[in-house]
């Protein structure tokens, strides 16, 4: 259809006798009052002037709803969308308007307020239905004529409203004849009907999800799914609620087409899983760009965002979808839209849960028996008298004795196996008449795996949007949270870990007098205590305004505003714990400082960004063309100052009743500014819905680099063809509702490195100590590293291919994408090219080459029956593979094609092939290995050692390998794992509900990784550590089929070098979250006065599937040494008052 | 309201951009740092910083520093690693399992050379300015005095190693690989470099500038090479100038010469600087005794029995040397007044407790441990007490801030009089240097009419005993060739036990070492050396 306007109307731009209100707006907006805002008059001398051809008569509505601020109800069932027609209009009255179009329809229409009223001519308007107060009642189905409980329906521009019963029926009083009804659901389209004096009003919803009209957020935009050229993956915001999990990070993992995850800790506060958009494309900064609302804000910030905020999350995979954040978006983009008010609605609603969490899985160790018997054994192969004799065995395994022969089981007594966590949250939320707004306030509480060790956070939201005249629409956005991390000065949660998988049973924790035999108790609960507590505070102001001398032009200004800043504060106490001396008493063994000591720390941090958009979206005919272009500039500055005394005589933790000796004082400060510029365009074209083209992309500039190297530019482009829009398919392929292929192909930008790199950089520090008996600290400079004046951004060329398909009236949706990217100029630390004699490090240079390539796949059914049972199940797959094309490498590992790092994913690993276990039958009889075997350089072996493959020799003299030389060294290194980073990920999301009950599942799952163990996980008695039972498996002349190699009292040089022994395969499947939910039912809600009541069970990482039994197989560093994964039960509630 | 809102929109959309000019507030320019003689002096400063790893020199990084927790002593039969964990280089020892992949001294070739690039610059950037003579040739004198020392470093362990002044560029063309040196060409370099080092430094350094380098420093680095290169008549002239100089001599009190409230005293040359919640070591942590009361240690350097025989009696002699004044029963008294300074034995008090180090005591960590027991607790039945201080107890690192000696009158006296010795034989200066040492610990002078081999015996055994733990013996028992000797022997603890309400003392072994002298005697090039710089050559054996 085309439109075609005068350019110029006088009308459009002379205020027509309105009351500017913007005092009262304004008011409105800063105090958060919501008040339904008295309905104006209305002018009707409105003249309109536009043309169409070939279009309906729905697009005569839009065209009026567009030119003014009038609302046009109808009955769809009423209006013959089918019936083109041709009109033109030129400065004529709504009247008029509606007149000519309304010719020979059957309809007639009325005008009220600002609404105006169609319905067929037999219903007629003969009786004033204003004054009619109608009592109406019908039934809400969905497609398939199921009934759907839980509508909400609420008269327009009212809080007056109804919800469905069990049976979809609804029933209000005192409705006006001429009233608008609003019918809304979750995953449905909300329809908005006249009631037009009827008293019985079937109403049909469309589901909405997946549908043909599903709008989804895109870069400084939204965009229909069905129109996006781009690779993008969204959900809905109410599918990240049910995890009991205290950041979106870990309820977005594997519900995602896209998104590759790893969970590497299970800290409270730290514990986000680590989210890589297509995997990991470089070896420098691997952060996803993280935009909320529109504003590109720090990787952090989506784990603080409280999960009940979040209307929708985005991911932007392709160059055509991540162009427009031009040095920010190589690394894919995250969008995060929080929720905004409603029209029509007023509600309160409560969400809350409590859950206890423990470790997913920890090693079960041995006893005190077991363990001193473990290393009697120990001893005695490798010819040393035993450690402990019987009696002493005796004692451990009865414990008459446990202050000298305890039973100790560190893992259970420090580790709480119901570690609490609870969420709070209360939103409010509504719209009428010009004002909406949503609001929320959000507690989170998560307790570590020792009380002293917590987490909480607060998060306010206050989203608000006011129509100020018919054009304008001024937003105010509040987002603010509080977190607080705390932990004792002495002890931490990874270090609580460390010692609880790595003490003996054999030493005691406490005596049994009660005083604590083990630092570890006292450092957890007198050490004092670390607090670090953050602010941080979003204002956002926007105002759009749309321009009418030229229809389909809106511009739109944001300016938003971040403020954080946090403390730390850490008071560090002495505490003491006990030895027994020769007497059996105890002497005090005094730990932590001498005396108490505090430091604070207090850091700032604003960043204005500012974005101005100019868009232009119009349709002439079959042609549609949308324009964008924006500007987007970002400041910042950080302070942050720390100031400490040690040595407090008083045991009050102020700063300022510390010593007074200066001595005894320190402090630090420092500050930075950042800025960054960019221009953002996007073009897209249409024709007839069927070929889509858009060119998008980003000219950039950032402060990082030297003048002159400081911008750049980063295009796309990409295509769609909607296959399912020729009448070829159309015809014969009825079921299908959408095919569309598409291909994109761009440039993006990925910042790396630091800040003045391109600077020769001396820094300050304290340093060497002169004046002897009367010492002071001198000041010192350094250089810190060699400048590099050519450094820049790694480049990202992207390309995709996709197919997106929707099936069975919307009941089977498919997606899929192929990408390939090459990430070049990647920053690497040219080390290995200068001499290890070269003496400073070099800043980076923009030297390595990365190809990454994968496919992700997204699948969804659904089904309802007439029986109520509804059902759906999405699958989404992840496969990314990276390879490094050119990165720095030395000449003895490149020319060695076993130990090549170019040409092999990164951090793939590399280590001595393992043979498996010496046998008896490879020594003589002398215990020398027999002859011919390849001699380990690590020290002797003996049977039940691993034995590794001679793979290759030195080099000659040219720099090639030789073949097996009969040593095992360096030389016969080869890949021996996967890189521990995933490079599969899958989710399977299952849902169902029935009447008042719901369930959802989400298996999750990864492959293509290998992780490695490690330390006291690989070895017993590893550093003075225990022994857990799978290492009981260890290789005796009898057990030669072991997992483990002999037993020894420590560990055996030859056995602990990397080798393939030690690599397992990472892969699992686990049963990520499971949720069972029930919604009361209605009448007894309406006893409560309450709109809805749903109680719910939910867990996370219920079960696991791996390789490692013995530990979780998101295994960050191969030991027991970070703090374990969660498992988490929990059970709540969700009310609508 | 729409115009108003059309204005401020459009300012908004073409009226900013973002100035991207930002001058970092992190950093300094060439220009600051090199812009007089005391800012230049900063960046001297930091290359001082460098004397060692940092206040927490950990038994990761395996640094040959002398006041790591893995003292030089455990690679050799003085001391030996604690059964505690943490001692990876005491264990790769022990095994022989070292090699360029996996060294004793893993970070040590690249910190030396990151220090050496530093006092290249810095020469570089001095010459360079417009300072007036006499300062520029106070600050270089400092400058070539440690650049000499970081150089020492490297060649006492590995032999020659690449020689380079300048600073290295990759963006010039110019050549950065370089090959090795002889290592007669760096001890050549070390003692030129001393030399023109000692010309300049002043005699003595007072008030702030205590702790700077002096002459008689760069002299006792360069004449300590001399020794260990084995040139005689260079070790003998050059300490024999330190000695004429006359600003040196041996501080009464061995035990007090090594606390923090003795620092800079007359016998010492040339010591590394800390202070109390400055700069501060962890000697007392490490090496501490593991069950006192207040505050435990690792136990991780265990005085060895072979040490202990070499403390003599108070009649000149040894056990093995036939004193009369050994007593099986009682064998710890009447020694050598540095026995009882430095160790800590069975019966001796410390910190106002009597430490048992025999079997049979209950709830005793310090008991001489049977092999296999894991846990803090002694190996050998006796640990350090020589450098610790009594008053700081060994948790309390922060306030461990003695400055650690490494150059001292008595190992002047005991250079000259080796050089003197091996040069022209046991002449009457060689006793009188030796005797000095002697009377200070309140032993008997030399005999007289010892020949140079005998002479050789007493003055190696004075060495071991009088710079016990000192970092010293592991370079002595390289250069003088006798490692292999000894490490071919059992190393021996003292297991004490009751019997009969009498103790009894037996020696038992409780450390083997398998040494090749064949490559041993140097250490490796690291591997990852070896693979950045392809002209350069690995010791012998390391293959």
């Amino acid at each position: 259809m085309e439109k075609n306007n005068n350019f110029f109307s006088w009308a459009d731009i002379i205020p027509w006798g309105r009351t500017w209100k913007i005092m009262k707006v304004l008011f409105i907006l800063l105090t958060a009052t919501l008040v339904s805002v008295a309905s104006e008059s209305y002018s009707q001398a409105r003249e309109f002037t536009f043309q169409l051809r070939n279009a309906t008569i729905l697009d005569v509505f839009e065209q009026i709803e567009e030119q003014s601020d009038m609302h046009i109800a109808y009955d769809v069932s009423t209006i013959d969308a089918k019936q083109k027609i041709n009109l033109t209009v030129e400065g004529e009255s709504i009247e008029d308007v509606l007149e000519k179009v309304l010719k020979n329809t059957g309809l007639s229409y009325r005008i009220m307020n600002r609404y105006i009223i169609i319905s067929k001519s037999e219903d007629g308007f003969s009786v004033p239905v204003t004054q009619q107060k109608l009592k109406l009642s019908g039934k809400v189905t969905d497609t398939s004529g199921a009934a759907i409980p839980g509508v909400s329906v609420i008269l327009k521009g009212t809080t007056q409203g109804a919800i469905t019963d069990v049976n979809g029926n609804y029933s209000l009083a005192n409705v006006p004849g001429d009233a608008t009804l609003l019918f809304s659901f979750v995953g449905m389209r909300t329809r908005e009907v006249a009631v037009s004096g009827r008293t019985v009003l079937n109403i049909e919803l469309v589901e909405e999800t997946i549908g043909l009209e599903e709008v989804v957020a895109i870069g400084y935009g939204t965009q229909k799914k069905v129109n996006t050229t781009a690779a993008v993956a969204a959900l809905k915001g109410d599918e990240l609620t049910g995890s009991p999990v205290a950041n979106v990070n870990n309820s977005l993992v594997g519900r995602l087409s896209g998104v590759l995850s790893f969970q590497n800790s299970g800290d409270p506060g730290n514990d986000a899983a680590t989210l890589r958009i297509r995997g990991l494309g470089t070896t420098g900064n691997a952060n996803a760009l993280i935009v909320i609302d529109g504003i590109p804000q720090g990787s952090s910030s989506i784990a603080h965002i409280n999960p009940d905020e979040v209307e929708s999350v985005t991911v932007l995979k392709d160059a055509a979808a991540v162009a427009p954040y031009g040095i920010g978006g190589a690394n894919g983009v995250i969008l995060v839209t929080t929720k905004r008010g409603k029209e029509g609605t007023i509600q309160l609603r409560y969400d809350a849960y409590y859950g206890i969490q423990r470790p997913t899985v920890i090693p079960e160790f041995l006893d005190a028996w077991g363990y001193a018997n473990a290393l009697n054994i120990a001893n005695e192969n490798i010819g040393n008298p035993r450690t402990f004799t019987d009696e002493e065995l005796q004692k451990f395994k009865d414990g008459s004795d446990p202050d000298h022969y305890p039973n100790t089981d560190w893992v259970n007594e420090i580790i709480n196996f119901q570690a609490p966590i609870t969420k709070h949250n209360l939103s409010f939320t509504g719209g009428s008449g010009k004002i909406r707004f949503f609001s929320s306030l959000g507690y989170l509480y998560q307790e570590g795996v020792i009380p002293e060790i917590n987490y909480d956070r607060y998060n306010l939201l206050l989203n608000v949007d006011a129509d100020v005249t018919n054009t304008t629409t001024v937003s105010l956005d509040l987002n603010g949270n509080r977190r607080q991390d705390r932990n004792p000065a002495g002890a931490s949660g990874s270090g609580i870990f460390t010692n609880v998988t790595e003490i003996p049973p054999i030493y005691p924790i406490r005596f049994t007098n009660g005083k604590p035999a083990h630092a570890m108790l006292p450092s957890i609960s007198e050490s004092g205590y670390n607090r670090q507590t953050d602010n941080s505070l979003n204002i956002k102001l926007e105002i759009a305004q749309k321009i009418s001398f030229l229809p389909g032009l809106k511009l739109k200004g944001v300016l938003n505003y971040n403020t954080g800043y946090s403390f730390d504060k850490v008071w560090s106490l002495p505490y003491t714990f006990y030895k027994l001396n020769a007497q059996d008493g105890y002497d005090p063994q005094p730990a932590g400082p001498v005396k108490p000591s505090l430091s604070e720390a207090f850091d700032e941090g604003r960043q204005r960004t500012i974005q101005g958009y100019v868009t232009y979206e119009r349709a002439f005919g079959d042609h549609h063309v949308n324009l964008l272009a924006v500007y987007e500039g970002k400041k910042g500055i950080a302070n942050d100052f720390d100031a400490s005394r040690v040595n407090y005589d008083l045991y009050v933790d102020e700063l300022s009743l510390g010593s007074s000796d200066k001595n005894n004082f320190d402090n630090n400060g420092s500050s930075s500014r950042t800025a960054q510029a960019g221009w953002v365009y996007r073009v897209d074209y249409s024709y007839a819905e069927k070929y889509l083209v858009q060119f998008a992309g980003r000219y950039d500039g950032h402060y990082y680099f030297a003048p002159g190297k400081r911008f750049s530019f980063f295009p796309s482009a990409s295509l769609g063809w909607r296959i399912s829009e020729e009448n070829f398919m159309k015809n014969r392929f009825s079921w299908i509702d959408n095919l569309k292929l598409r291909a994109s192909y761009g440039k993006s930008g990925n910042l790396a490195g630091n800040a003045f790199q391109y600077l020769t950089s001396y820094q300050t520090r304290n340093s060497y100590v002169f004046g002897g008996t009367s010492p002071y600290q001198a000041l010192g400079i350094y250089e810190s590293a060699q400048a590099n004046s050519n450094i820049t951004w790694e480049t990202a060329k992207k390309g995709n291919i996709g197919l997106d398909a929707l099936l069975f009236d919307g009941k089977i949706d498919v997606s899929l994408d192929l990408f390939r990217e090459r990430r070049s100029d990647m920053l690497l630390s040219p080390a290995s090219v200068v001499p290890a004699e070269y003496g400073i490090g070099l800043s980076q240079v923009n030297a390595g080459i990365m190809e990454n390539k994968g496919f992700d796949i997204s699948l969804g059914t659904r089904r309802s029956f007439t029986n109520g049972v509804r059902l759906n199940a999405t699958l989404n797959i992840t496969y990314a593979k990276n390879k490094l094309i050119e990165t720095f490498e030395t000449a003895a590992t490149y020319n060695n094609p076993n130990r090549r790092q170019t040409g092999r994913p990164l951090d793939t690993r590399f280590g001595l092939k393992s043979l498996g276990l010496y046998q008896t039958a490879d020594f003589d009889s002398e215990g020398s290995l027999t002859e011919g075997s390849p001699a380990p350089s690590y020290g002797p072996v003996k049977p039940g050692d691993i034995k590794y493959a001679d793979i290759a020799g030195a080099p000659d003299e040219n720099g090639k390998v030789t073949g097996p030389d009969g040593k095992i060294n360096i030389n016969d290194y080869t890949v021996i794992g996967d890189p521990l980073f995933p490079q599969l990920i899958f989710g399977l999301n299952l849902n169902a509900q029935w009447k008042g009950f719901d369930m959802a599942m989400l298996w999750q799952g990864a492959g293509k990784t290998d992780t490695y163990l490690d330390g006291e996980m690989a070895v017993p008695f590893f550093n003075g550590a225990k022994i857990f039972k799978e290492q009981t498996d260890y290789w005796t002349p009898e057990n030669t089929e072991a997992s483990f190699p002999r037993l020894t009292p420590t560990p055996v040089t030859n056995n602990t070098q990397t080798s393939s022994f030690w690599v397992k395969d990472g892969s699992y499947v686990r049963l990520k979250n499971l949720e069972l939910g029930y919604t009361l039912p209605e009448p007894m809600m309406k006893k409560m006065t309450l709109k809805s009541i749903r109680i719910f069970v939910s867990g996370q990482n219920l079960l696991t599937f791996s390789h490692l039994k013995f530990l979780d197989p998101e295994l960050a560093n191969g030991r027991a040494r970070y703090y374990f994964q969660q498992k988490v039960f929990a059970c709540g509630v969700n009310v609508v008052f | 309201m729409k115009t108003y809102s059309i204005l401020i929109l459009a300012v908004l959309i073409f009226a900013s951009c973002e100035e991207l000019e930002i001058t970092p507030s992190d950093r300094l320019s060439d220009e600051s740092v090199w812009y007089n003689p005391e800012t230049a002096g900063l960046f001297l400063n930091d290359i001082y910083n460098d004397l060692n790893a940092g206040p927490y020199p950990s038994v990761y990084l395996n640094l040959p520093s002398e006041i790591s927790n893995e003292p030089l002593d455990n690679f050799t039969d003085n001391t030996t690693y604690g059964p505690s964990a943490g001692n990876p280089s005491a264990q790769l020892f022990d095994n022989n399992s070292y090699g360029p992949s996996n060294p004793l001294f893993r970070d040590q070739w690249r910190k030396m050379y990151e220090s050496i690039r530093k006092c290249n610059l810095f020469f570089e950037k001095v010459t360079a300015s417009d300072f007036e003579e006499t300062t520029k040739k106070g600050l270089l004198a400092q400058c070539r005095f440690l650049r000499a020392y970081f150089y020492r470093q490297l060649v006492d362990l590995h032999g020659g190693v690449p020689i380079i002044t300048a600073v290295l560029r990759n963006d010039t063309g110019e050549e950065i690989f370089y090959p090795r040196n002889s290592y007669d060409e760096c001890v050549s370099f070390i003692g030129d470099e001393c030399e023109a080092a000692a010309a300049d430094l002043p005699t003595t350094v007072t008030g702030a500038d205590i702790g700077r380098a002096t002459k008689g420093a760069a002299l006792a680095l360069k004449g300590e090479e001399e020794l260990y290169a084995g040139k005689w008549a260079d070790a003998v002239a050059t300490h024999q100038q330190i000695i004429d100089m006359h600003v040196y001599s041996l501080f009464p009190d061995y035990v007090g010469l090594f606390y923090a409230n003795n620092e800079n005293n007359q016998e010492v040359i040339f010591d590394i600087q800390f202070a109390p919640e400055l700069r501060r070591k962890r000697v007392n942590q490490f090496w501490g005794i593991p069950m006192v009361a207040k505050g435990a240690g690792w136990g991780a350097c265990d005085p060895t029995q072979n040490l202990v025989d070499c403390y003599e009696f108070k009649d000149g002699k040894t056990e093995a040397g036939g004193s009369s004044l050994f007593d099986p029963e009682n064998p710890y008294q009447n020694r050598d007044s540095r026995f009882y300074a430095s160790i800590i034995y069975d019966g001796s008090v410390w910190r106002g407790t009597a430490i048992y180090t025999r079997l049979g005591i209950p709830n005793n960590a310090n008991e001489i441990n049977v092999i296999g027991k894991s846990g803090n607790a002694g190996r050998t039945g006796y640990f350090v007490k020589k450098l610790q201080d009594s008053t700081i107890y060994s948790t309390n690192s922060t306030l461990d801030g003695a400055n650690v000696i490494i150059l001292r009158y008595a190992e002047v006296l005991l250079n000259y009089a080796e050089a003197k010795n091996e040069l022209n034989g046991p002449d009457q200066s060689v006793y009188d240097a030796i005797n000095q040492i002697r009377r200070r610990a309140g032993q008997p002078d030399l005999p007289g009419g010892l020949n140079q081999t005998e002479m050789r015996q007493r003055i190696r055994n004075e060495r071991r005993v009088e710079l016990a733990f000192e970092g010293k013996y592991f370079y002595d028992i390289m250069r003088w060739r006798t490692a292999e000797q000894i490490f071919s022997q059992p190393i021996y603890g003292m297991k004490i036990t009751t019997q009969g309400g009498k103790l009894t003392y037996e020696k038992i072994p409780v450390r083997t070492v398998a040494f090749d002298p064949s490559k041993n005697y140097l250490q490796p090039i690291l591997q990852y050396a070896l693979d950045q710089n392809q002209k350069l050559t690995q010791n012998p054996g390391y293959d």
